[in-house]
C-alpha cells in the first residue's frame, strides 16, 4: 500500500483538485485508489460527483468502524472519504485515521491519497519511510520563499519520507513563472522535474462535478497528470 | 373534335382529320404530341418534326424501342466514344468518323469473340505462355531460396569456423604466400579478361554470368555483393579487352578518330566504375563514441559561421542553434565570421553574445575568412558550419568522441542533409520520393571513404583539430575548393579523418539551377585545381586507398567530356556512316547489353539507397556542358577563376523556363532526334545490311533522348513562393488558446517564422485568434505567442509574429536543433528498382517535353498551338476502343 500526502504549501494552490485528477488517473491504470479528505472544508467530495447537501464525513463519527459507513465510490471506482462538518477536530483525529486507513483490508497495490490541509505541520503527521510527500507550490514569489523556508525545516528536522514539491497551475507565457521554475530546476533539490500546466478545463470540470480528465481527454493537463502518476510510481515503494 | 376548336386552331384541327383517316386516334395524339415537342422543344425545323414521329414508329415495327431507348445512347457512345464532346457539334466529320469506327468495329471487334477455332487455339498458347513463366517463377523463387540457404549456411554453420581458421592461419602473415596468391588471382583475371572468345563463347560465358547475377539477386549481404562486384569487373573489363583489340576500324579514320573517342570516354567510364566499386566495397558505418562522464575533460570548440552576402535572416537561426549546442558554455565559442563587414551583423552578434569577426580584406575568400579568425580565437577544435546550416543540439556529443578516443583524428564530417528541395527536386516535383544527387555522396560515397581512412572535408558540418591545422598552415586557399584541399593535406600529414553518416544538421538547398550549376562548376573547378596543384595521386604521406578514393572523386568532375560522347556517339553512325565499334552486329550485341546489364545491376545493388538507377545520367547530363569548360581551363592553367559565393534563400516569382541554361541540351536533344528521324530514312532507304547497327544506334539515340529529355525537364524552374522552407516534423506539443483551455497537438511542419500543428480534436479557432504554443525541451517548457493564420478540419496553421531574440533562440531550440529533427532522412527510401526508376525517368522525360512545348517563346507558340491541335484532330479520326462497363447491372 502506497501513501502520498498532498498539501499545497500554502492555501488555494489546488491541491484538491491534483488529488483528485491524480487519484483518476491512477484507477485508470488499473490499480485501486482510496482518497482522503483530511481538510476541514470538506470538497473533495464534490470532485467526485457527492452532492453539494451531502455534508457527513469521518469527522462526525466517534471511531473509525462508524466512519466507514461514509465511504464512496465515484463513477470510476475511486473510493473516497470526505472529511464532514464536524467543528471539533484537531491534530490528534487526522492522526488517528491516518494511522487506521492502514488497517484497511485492501490489495497491497492500492494507492491511499490524503487530501491534507495546508496549515497543518507536516511533522505531526504519522509519516513513515515510504511515504510519498508533495508539496504544491506556484511559481510565485511568495511560494520561492515559502520553498526556501521549508528546506531550511527539512534540514533541521530528520526526515525520513520521500518529500518532493510540485509545481502546479503552471503557466510558461508567464516570464516570471519561466524564470522561476529555470531556477529552481536547477537550483533546489526536490524539485518535481515536471509540472501540472495551467488550464481553464480544471476550473470548469468541477462544473460538471467531475475531474478535468474526464471532461477533457484531450489537455495538457490530462498529460500533465499521465506523467506525475508515471512519477510517483517510479517513486512508489510497492 | 368541336367547332369552336377548329376555328381556334385550323391547321392543328385539319392535320389532326387527315391523320386520323390513317393511324387510331392513341397513335394520332402520340405522333402530335412528339411533333409539338421535337418542334417547340427541341428546335427542329417543321419537316423534320413532323417526319421523326414516323421514323420511330416505322422502326418500333422492328425493334423493342421501349426496352432499348434509355440504353440506346449510351450503347452509341459506348461504341463511339469519339463521338461525345468536344466533337459532338461537328456533324460532317463526325460522318467520317462514324464511318471509319464502324469498319473497324465490323473487321476487329467481331474477331475479339471467342468463337473460332483460331481463337481458342490463340488462348491455349497464351495460357500456356503464362503456366510457362509461372513455372519459371516458381523455378526462379526455389533456386534463389536454395542459393540464399546454401550461402547463407556458408556463412553461419560450422564451415564458418573452418573459414576463420583458414583466415587467421599463420600462413597469410608470410609475405612470399600473399604476393603469390596475389599474382595468380591477377594472372586468372587477367586470363578471363584477356582470352579470346569466339561469339558462341562469349554468349555462353556472358549468359553464365548473367545468370549468376539474376540469382543473387535475391541473396542479402556482403558476399553476394562481392560477388557481384567480381563479375562486372570480369564483364566491363572483358568488354574493355574487346573493344582495345577487335573493334578499332583502321582503315576509316574518321571512324577511328571518333571511334577512339568514345575508347576514351569508355576507359574513363570503366576506371571510374572500377574505382567506384573500390571506394564502395565495404562502407565503415562508424558509430559514435560516447565523451567521458567527467565535462572537464571535454575539449573547448570554437564554432565558426563564415558568411558573406547572405542575408541576416539566413544566418540568425544558425548561430542562435550553435549557441544551443550542448557543450558546456564556457567552453563553447561561436563566431561568425562576416566577410561582408555588415553592421547589422555586428549588433546581432552583440546582442546575442557571440563573437563578431572582420577582416580588413577578403582575400582566398572562406579559407582566407577562417584563417584569419584562427589567429583570433583559441579553441582546441573547430566547428564549421555554413552560414545556413543549422545545427542540431546533440552536433558535438556525436562527433566529439571521436578525437577524444583517437589523437590522430583531425577531423570528423557530418552529413550535409537539406531541408528544402534542390532545383532537380523542386523543377520535377520529386523532393523526399526520390534520392537526390547529393545522397549517394553522404550516404554511401563518404562511409565508403572512411573504410580507406580517406573522409573528405565538405566545408561545413565537421570539426577541425587546431593543431592539425595548424601543422599544415591554416585552411588551403590555393583552390577553390578549400575544403577536399585541407583534409588532403591533413592526411597528407598523417592525421586521420573520420565520417559518422547522423545528420546533424540541415541547410538550404541551393535555389535555382543556375545557382546549383555554378556550385558544382566551382567544385568541378577546385578539384581539377587540386589534381594540378596538389595531385593526390603523386608526394608523401597517402596510403594507395587514399590515393584512389581521391582520384575517383576527381574523376567524378571531369565527366563532362566522356558524357558528351555518350550523349552523342550513335548518331556518328546514323549520319556519317561510321562504325566507331567496328564489329557486327551481334557481336555488339552479345558484349554491350548484357554488360551493360550486370553493371546496372550491381550498382544498383550498391547504390540502390542512395541513388536510384538512370537518375545519376540525368544528373551527370545536365552538369556536362557546365563543368567542361571551367574543369578543362583549370587543368591546363589551375590558377585562373576565383571563388564564386552559392547563392541561397532566394525566391522565384514565377514559373519560367531557363531558356539560357538549357541550351546546350535542346541543341544535344534536336541532333539525336534527327538522328532518329535520318535512322529511319536510312532504315528504308539504306543498305540492308546496316539494319542491326543502325537498330543499335538508334536504339541507344533513344535511349540519349529520354535522358535528354529528363535534363531539359529541369530547367523549367518551378515557383517557390515560401519565404522560409516547411520542415516536416511529427513530435507533440501543446497549445494554450485564448480562454485558457489547453489543447495536445501534433507539430506536422514548421519553419523560422511558422508551425503546423494538428489536433485529434475539434478545435474552435478561427484565423487571427491568439493563441500560446507550448514546445518542451528537456524539462522547460516553453510558450511562443502564435497568430492562426489558416485552420482546416484538423490542421492549424500558425505565425509567429515579433518574436524577442531570446525567444527566437528558444524557438530555434524547440524545432531545428531538437537531436532528432533530420533523423529519419535517408529511411526514407526505398531500395532502387531499375525498371520503376527508368520509368520515373521516362515521365520525367515527357513532362521536359511538354515543358519544352509550354514554354516555347510567344513567336513560335501558334505554331505549336496548330501543330498540336492538328495532332489532336487527327488523332481523333482514328478508330477508338469501344467502353466496356465491367458491372453492366
Amino acid at each position: 500500500m502506497q501513501r502520498v500526502f498532498i498539501k499545497g504549501i500554502k492555501g488555494g494552490l489546488g491541491s484538491t483538485s491534483v488529488v483528485a485528477n491524480l487519484a483518476c488517473v491512477l484507477k485508470k491504470s488499473d490499480v485501486d485508489v482510496i482518497a482522503i479528505d483530511l481538510d476541514a472544508k470538506s470538497d473533495l467530495g464534490l470532485h467526485f460527483g457527492l452532492p453539494w447537501k451531502y455534508t457527513k464525513g469521518w469527522s462526525n463519527e466517534a471511531s473509525f468502524e462508524d466512519a466507514l459507513a461514509h465511504f464512496h465510490q465515484d463513477n470510476d471506482g475511486i473510493i473516497f472519504l470526505p472529511f464532514g462538518d464536524s467543528d471539533d477536530t484537531n491534530i490528534d483525529k487526522i492522526t488517528k485515521i491516518v494511522n487506521k486507513c492502514k488497517n484497511l483490508n485492501y490489495s497491497d497495490e492500492a494507492w491511499i491519497l490524503f487530501d491534507c490541509p495546508s496549515h497543518i505541520n507536516l511533522s505531526y503527521y504519522p509519516l513513515e519511510k515510504n511515504d510519498i510527500v508533495i508539496e504544491l507550490v506556484n511559481c510565485d514569489a511568495i511560494c520561492h520563499s515559502l520553498i526556501y523556508r521549508r528546506l531550511q525545516n527539512l534540514k533541521n528536522s530528520d526526515t525520513t519520507w520521500k518529500h518532493y514539491f510540485l509545481v502546479n497551475r503552471y503557466n510558461s507565457a508567464s516570464t516570471l513563472e519561466f524564470d522561476l521554475f529555470s531556477l529552481w530546476q536547477s537550483t533546489l533539490p526536490l524539485m518535481a522535474p515536471f509540472f501540472i500546466n495551467s488550464d481553464e478545463v480544471i476550473k470548469e470540470s468541477t462544473a460538471y462535478r467531475n475531474v478535468a480528465l474526464n471532461c477533457a481527454p484531450y489537455s495538457v493537463a490530462n498529460d500533465d497528470f499521465e506523467t506525475l502518476a508515471g512519477w510517483l510510481v517510479s517513486k512508489a515503494n510497492l | 373534335m368541336s367547332i369552336t376548336l377548329f376555328y381556334q386552331r385550323p391547321i392543328h384541327s385539319t392535320l389532326y382529320l387527315l391523320l386520323s383517316i390513317l393511324f387510331t386516334d392513341k397513335l394520332v395524339r402520340y405522333i402530335l404530341f412528339k411533333f409539338h415537342s421535337y418542334f417547340n422543344q427541341h428546335k427542329v425545323n417543321v419537316i423534320e418534326a413532323f417526319l421523326m414521329p414516323f421514323i420511330t414508329l416505322l422502326s418500333s415495327l422492328f425493334i423493342n424501342i421501349k426496352q432499348h431507348k434509355i440504353s440506346f445512347e449510351f450503347t452509341l457512345y459506348d461504341y463511339y466514344p469519339h463521338l461525345r464532346l468536344p466533337y459532338r457539334t461537328y456533324i460532317y466529320s463526325n460522318i467520317l468518323r462514324f464511318v471509319i469506327q464502324s469498319i473497324f468495329l465490323v473487321f476487329f471487334k467481331n474477331q475479339l469473340k471467342p468463337s473460332s477455332v483460331k481463337e481458342d487455339a490463340v488462348n491455349y498458347f497464351y495460357d500456356g505462355v503464362s503456366y510457362l513463366l509461372r513455372q519459371l517463377r516458381w523455378f526462379d523463387l526455389k533456386l534463389g531460396k536454395l542459393l540464399k540457404r546454401l550461402l547463407s549456411k556458408n556463412k553461419k554453420g560450422p564451415k564458418k569456423s573452418a573459414f576463420k581458421a583458414m583466415a587467421d592461419a599463420r600462413v597469410w602473415q608470410n609475405k612470399l604466400v600473399k604476393y603469390v596468391i596475389l599474382a595468380f588471382i591477377l594472372f586468372l583475371l587477367a586470363i578471363f579478361i584477356t582470352i579470346p572468345f569466339s561469339l558462341e563463347a562469349q554468349a555462353v560465358f556472358i549468359s553464365f554470368i548473367l545468370l549468376v547475377a539474376y540469382a543473387l539477386k535475391r541473396v542479402k549481404g556482403q558476399m553476394a555483393t562481392i560477388v557481384m562486384i567480381t563479375l562486372s569487373v570480369t564483364t566491363s573489363s572483358r568488354y574493355l579487352w574487346w573493344r582495345y583489340t577487335e573493334t578499332l576500324n583502321w582503315d576509316d579514320p574518321l571512324a577511328l578518330a571518333l571511334g577512339a573517342g568514345l575508347l576514351l570516354a569508355e576507359t574513363y567510364a570503366w576506371l571510374v566504375l572500377i574505382l567506384g566499386f573500390f571506394q564502395t566495397v565495404n562502407p565503415l558505418e562508424r558509430k559514435p563514441v560516447p565523451l567521458p562522464k567527467d565535462t572537464d575533460l571535454w575539449p573547448t570548440v570554437d564554432v565558426y559561421i563564415p558568411t558573406y552576402n547572405e542575408p541576416l535572416s539566413v544566418v540568425r537561426p544558425t548561430t542562435l542553434a550553435a549557441l544551443s549546442i550542448d557543450w558546456p558554455a564556457d567552453k563553447l565559442n561561436v563566431y561568425i565570421l562576416d566577410d561582408g563587414k555588415r553592421p547589422e551583423f555586428k549588433d546581432f552578434a552583440a546582442e546575442i553574445g557571440v563573437g563578431y569577426l572582420a577582416r580588413a580584406d577578403n582575400n582566398h575568400a572562406k579559407a582566407g575568412n577562417m584563417n584569419s579568425a584562427m589567429r583570433y580565437t583559441d579553441g582546441e577544435y573547430i566547428a564549421i558550419f555554413d552560414c545556413d546550416h543549422v545545427p542540431a543540439r546533440s552536433f558535438l556529443q556525436m562527433t566529439m568522441g571521436q578525437f577524444l578516443k583517437d589523437s590522430k583524428v583531425c577531423l570528423v564530417q557530418t552529413p550535409h542533409h537539406f531541408f528544402s528541395a534542390d532545383p532537380f527536386e523542386r523543377n520535377l516535383n520529386n523532393h523526399s520520393q526520390i534520392p537526390n544527387e547529393n545522397m549517394l555522396f553522404y550516404g554511401l560515397i563518404q562511409d565508403g571513404n572512411d573504410m580507406w581512412d580517406a573522409t573528405f572535408f565538405c566545408g561545413s558540418c565537421a570539426v577541425l583539430k587546431r593543431a592539425a591545422l595548424d601543422d599544415i598552415g591554416g585552411f588551403a586557399f590555393e583552390t577553390v575548393t578549400e575544403d577536399a584541399h585541407t583534409a588532403l593535406r591533413m592526411q597528407r600529414a598523417g592525421y586521420k579523418t573520420a565520417y559518422i553518416n547522423i545528420p546533424q544538421a540541415a541547410g538550404l538547398a541551393t535555389d535555382s539551377l543556375s545557382a546549383h550549376i555554378g556550385q558544382r562548376i566551382r567544385w568541378a573547378r577546385g578539384m581539377a585545381q587540386i589534381f594540378r596543384l596538389d595531385n593526390p595521386l603523386m608526394g608523401k604521406g597517402l596510403s594507395i586507398p587514399q590515393r584512389l578514393c581521391y582520384i575517383n572523386a576527381m574523376l567524378h568532375f571531369l565527366s563532362g567530356i566522356p558524357r558528351i560522347v555518350f550523349l552523342t556517339a550513335p548518331l556518328a553512325l546514323i549520319y556519317f556512316n561510321a562504325y566507331i565499334i567496328y564489329a557486327p552486329f551481334i557481336a555488339i550485341f552479345i558484349y554491350v547489353v548484357p554488360t551493360l546489364i550486370q553493371i546496372k545491376a550491381t550498382n544498383s545493388r550498391i547504390q540502390g539507397k542512395y541513388r536510384y538507377s538512370f537518375w545519376g545520367e540525368v544528373y551527370e547530363s545536365v552538369l556536362a556542358w557546365y563543368i567542361l569548360k571551367p574543369t578543362t581551363v583549370a587543368l591546363f592553367n589551375p590558377n585562373k577563376g576565383k571563388f564564386n559565393v552559392t547563392e541561397k534563400g532566394g525566391l522565384n516569382d514565377e514559373e519560367h523556363y531557363d531558356w539560357g541554361i538549357s541550351k546546350p541540351y535542346l541543341i544535344l536533344l534536336l541532333i539525336n532526334l534527327l538522328g532518329i528521324i535520318v535512322g529511319v530514312l536510312r532504315l528504308f532507304l539504306g543498305d540492308s545490311s546496316q539494319i542491326g547497327v543502325l537498330i543499335i544506334s538508334m536504339g541507344w539515340a533513344f535511349y540519349n533522348i529520354i535522358i535528354l529529355g529528363a535534363a531539359v525537364a529541369v530547367a523549367a524552374e518551378a515557383r517557390q513562393v515560401r519565404h522560409s522552407h516547411r520542415i516536416k516534423a511529427n513530435f507533440p506539443a501543446g497549445v494554450r488558446l485564448a480562454n485558457g483551455h489547453t489543447l495536445k497537438v501534433k507539430i506536422t511542419d514548421y519553419s523560422d517564422n511558422g508551425v503546423g500543428i494538428e489536433t485529434e480534436h475539434a478545435h474552435l479557432c478561427r484565423v487571427n485568434d491568439k493563441i500560446e504554443l507550448l514546445m518542451s525541451r528537456g524539462n522547460k517548457q516553453f510558450s511562443f505567442t502564435t497568430y492562426v493564420c489558416n485552420t482546416r478540419r484538423k490542421q492549424i496553421g500558425l505565425t509567429l509574429k515579433d518574436l524577442s531574440l531570446e525567444k527566437q533562440r528558444a524557438f530555434i531550440q524547440c524545432t531545428f536543433s531538437r537531436a532528432d529533427a533530420w533523423l529519419d532522412w535517408q529511411n526514407n527510401f526505398r531500395h532502387d528498382r531499375p525498371s520503376y526508376s527508368f520509368k520515373e525517368v521516362q515521365k520525367t522525360s515527357l513532362r521536359g517535353f511538354s515543358n519544352l512545348l509550354f514554354h516555347a517563346p510567344k513567336a513560335l507558340q501558334p505554331i505549336i498551338k496548330f501543330m498540336t491541335n492538328t495532332v489532336i484532330y487527327i488523332n481523333s479520326f482514328t478508330p477508338k476502343k469501344p467502353i466496356v462497363h465491367n458491372n453492366h447491372d
